[in-house]
């Protein structure tokens, strides 16, 4: 049995077979007789070369399981996205993983024992060297775990550049002192950076270009950015340098702090911001004078928030000069030709406003010839004379109502806002108008009165507009020969403005579209209405309301205007 | 003199009223105001003795409209219009309608006592003058009728003569009756008697 056994080469038996050998020839050489040491001696052996067979086996497997192991550390070595390269000195290349050598854009092959600097950019490789060598020499002023930007790799393919960060440290390797670095490439970083800078430059350019003073202010009211404009102005006014510059400076408490004329506007601005910032309003628009020696400007702010309001805001200064200029010359023209139609207006009524001035003169030149003649007959008891003597006082007083009345009225002068109870200017038109309706036969009903609604306006303006409009009337009517001669004005009340209705018993508008009565150049005969209409409408206009005919009125003309109302609480 | 001569004044104005009330007042002047034409109307009667001073411009009812009523009435007051502007086509309608004079606002006060005083003068000469005819009036009333025949064609310029044959009857009884007549009429001369008959004659007219 032990024969036929031994001509089977050992190698090609299987491991539990070798054993179960193993075990049988331990087995037997325990089992024989101690003095068959030849015998024995052979049982050993055997032993001895099964043993060494399954040593040798292992070692075999061992070896295997080492070289799967190494070949899959050199793939992790060579494939791994960080790009590991070992450098000797002068950046000499001794080692380089797959991805390193792409990073470098050449095949490992042509990398090896090369200069890694002849793949930089020139001006990089300086700072190369210097970093390799302070990693190899153990340098303590570079640090060994040293991060480095080297920018400017020239990639083969597309030719554009890479960024590449090494992370070095020195080691020891067989040829002494070696320097390893992983290599990570940030160029996707290093593009979005730059891209990012030049669009800084971009943005900084167009507001440098933009002729308005622009400061970009953070949530806290600090300044984060000022154009080119900004700064001009800021050196123009001889503004202290932080202000000039702007940066980090906090605009808010700046303009809260504002001293002097400019004081009140600064205030205004620094509550917009506030506003702004809080999220309170969407915009804050305001309009201010800044004016300089022998010149007069105008400025207007403009608040709106960033993409969000807790990320600041744009403020913006616009020099409107100009635009107020031309507003103050066509508010002037406006004026003149208003002016015009008011002495135009007088010129219509100047012989019933002669009768009415008449009247009071006359009973004054009354009461004090009565006077005269008491005392020429002795009748000087001085309750009787101050009777009399209190008539002339009160008709000299009912003239200079009249003559205050007409002054006001005619006196050349500019838009002045007030706030005025409507019912008031009505009664100031009407006044003016009684004895140009009497004398032509007309009754005014004042239909609603308004006690106590205040408008903001120009009174004497209102006032031009309601004599047209009535004047318009009384002279339709007149020509028209109407039996029924009324005019009414209705005051309404609606929410945040007033309607003023001016109606008639005339014959009623032209046929023709209103709008036509408008037109300041109508050629029709009675051109000098739609001029007193033009002139009522701007007038209206400028007031912030509207001045229109009612189309297809049940009887005679109809016009409205509305005015907005005064501010709660305001007035005069 | 039956009746007092007043100034009558109507004005809407209540301090020009007022005043000229005071002023015609303190000159002696016995005065009646109106504040409408209307209330003047209701107030006098068309006998009303004096003159009318009297606002043209007035609402309801304006001084010619007042003026036209008076006429209507039979009011016979001299007017004086007063006015803050004689615009001529008042005018010349208030000259048409009688009115005895129109003055200007404001007026010089020596002028509106003038022309009041002118104004009363001419209502006393017209009533005197109408008293005197209507003396006539009755004188000739109380004539027969033959009488009045006599007169009649002795003031068309008939002799004694020409009058006895129109009549049928003898010069004698002619000269009688005139002689008669003349006494009645107390008329001192043929030409004093042909101006009452031409009166008598136009009231007779206006009779008929």
């Amino acid at each position: 049995m032990y024969d036929d056994e031994t001509h089977e080469p050992l190698r090609v038996l299987s491991k539990p077979e070798l054993t179960r050998r193993l075990d049988a020839l331990i087995a037997e050489l325990g089992d024989s007789p101690a003095a068959d040491a030849q015998r024995q001696l052979l049982l050993d052996l055997q032993a001895h070369q099964i043993e060494l067979e399954m040593q040798g086996r292992e070692l075999r497997e061992a070896q295997t399981g080492l070289e799967v192991s190494r070949d899959h550390y050199a793939r992790l070595f060579d494939l791994a996205p960080v790009g590991f390269v070992v450098l000797g000195r002068r950046g000499l290349i001794r080692d380089i993983n797959l991805s390193g050598a792409r990073m470098l854009g050449r095949p490992r092959a042509e990398l090896v024992d090369k200069p890694f600097a002849a793949r930089l950019q020139a001006g990089d490789k300086t700072r190369f060297l210097r970093h390799v060598d302070g990693i190899l020499a153990g340098d303590p002023s570079v640090p060994c775990n040293d991060t480095l930007v080297v920018r400017g790799i020239d990639n083969a393919d597309d030719g554009d550049y890479r960024t590449l960060r090494l992370l070095s440290v020195a080691r020891r390797g067989d040829q002494g002192t070696e320097c390893l670095s992983a290599m990570i490439d940030v160029t996707g970083e290093a593009r979005a950076k730059a891209k990012e800078q030049r669009s800084e430059r971009l943005r900084q350019a167009v507001l440098d270009a933009l002729p308005a003073q622009i400061a970009v202010i953070g949530s806290d009211g600090r300044i984060l950015a000022v154009n080119s404009a900004w700064r001009h102005f800021a050196e123009r006014n001889a503004a202290p340098a932080e202000v000039r510059d702007g940066l980090g400076l906090d605009y808010l408490a700046a303009c809260r702090q504002a001293k002097g004329k400019d004081a009140v506007d600064a205030r205004l601005i620094a509550d917009g911001i506030d506003a702004v910032l809080a999220g309170r309003t969407a915009q804050f628009v305001h309009e201010y004078p800044c004016h300089s020696p022998g010149r007069e400007h105008w400025f207007a702010v403009t608040v709106a928030p960033l993409r969000d309001a807790a990320d600041g805001a744009v403020v913006v200064h616009t020099d409107i000069s100009e635009q107020k200029r031309a507003e103050r010359d066509s508010r002037q023209a406006r004026e003149a030709v208003a002016q015009a139609a008011r002495v135009n207006a007088v010129g219509i009524l100047a012989s019933s406003l002669v009768h009415e001035l008449t009247q009071p003169l006359t009973a004054a030149s009354f009461f004090s010839s009565t006077a005269a003649a008491m005392m020429a007959v002795g009748k000087t008891e001085p309750a009787e004379l101050s009777r009399v003597l209190d008539g002339v006082d009160a008709q000299i007083m009912r003239a200079t109502t009249i003559i205050r009345r007409l002054r006001d009225f005619l006196r050349r002068r500019e838009m002045e806002m007030k706030t005025v109870e409507i019912d008031r200017v009505v009664g100031e038109a009407l006044g003016l108008l009684h004895w140009f309706a009497t004398d032509h036969g007309v009754d005014i009903k004042l239909a609603q009165p308004a006690p106590g609604l205040t408008v903001q306006v120009d009174p004497i303006q209102l006032e031009q507009v309601l004599i047209n409009l009535i004047c318009n009337s009384i002279v339709a009517i007149d020509n028209a020969h109407e039996q029924h001669r009324e005019v009414a004005v209705a005051i309404d009340a609606r929410r945040d403005q007033i309607e003023v209705t001016v109606s008639d018993s005339g014959p009623g508008l032209p046929a023709e579209s209103p709008d036509h009565l408008f037109n300041i150049f109508s050629s029709r005969r009675d051109a000098h209405l739609g001029m007193g209409l033009a002139i009522s409408r701007d007038i209206v206009e400028a007031h912030g309301g509207k001045l229109w005919a009612e189309r297809e009125p049940d009887e005679g003309a109809v016009f409205h205007f509305t005015l907005p109302l005064a501010a709660e609480g305001a007035s005069a | 003199m039956s009746r007092a001569a007043t100034v009558f004044v109507v004005d809407d104005d209540d301090a020009l009223r007022e005043s000229l009330v005071l002023m015609l007042e303190s000159r002696g002047f016995q005065v009646q105001a109106f504040a409408s034409g209307q209330a003047f109307l209701q107030g006098t009667t068309a006998d009303a003795a004096g003159c009318l001073v009297l606002d043209m411009r007035m609402p309801e009812m304006s001084g010619l409209e007042l003026q036209e009523a008076m006429l209507r009435h039979g009011y016979q007051l001299p007017i004086l219009f007063l006015s803050a502007f004689a615009d001529i086509p008042s005018t010349v309608h208030a000259i048409k309608g009688g009115a005895v004079d129109f003055l200007e606002k404001p007026v010089e006060m020596d002028v509106l006592i003038q022309h009041i005083r002118q104004a009363l003068a001419a209502d006393r000469q017209r009533r005197r003058q109408r008293r005197a005819e209507q003396q006539i009036r009755s004188r000739y009333e109380q004539l027969t009728p033959r009488q009045r025949d006599v007169m009649g064609l002795a003031t068309k310029g008939l002799s004694n003569k020409e009058i006895a044959e129109a009549l049928g009857i003898s010069s004698r009884t002619v000269e009688n009756h005139r002689a008669l007549l003349m006494e009645r009429m107390e008329a001192d001369n043929l030409a004093v008697l042909c101006q009452m008959a031409a009166l008598c004659r136009g009231e007779g007219d206006r009779a008929t």
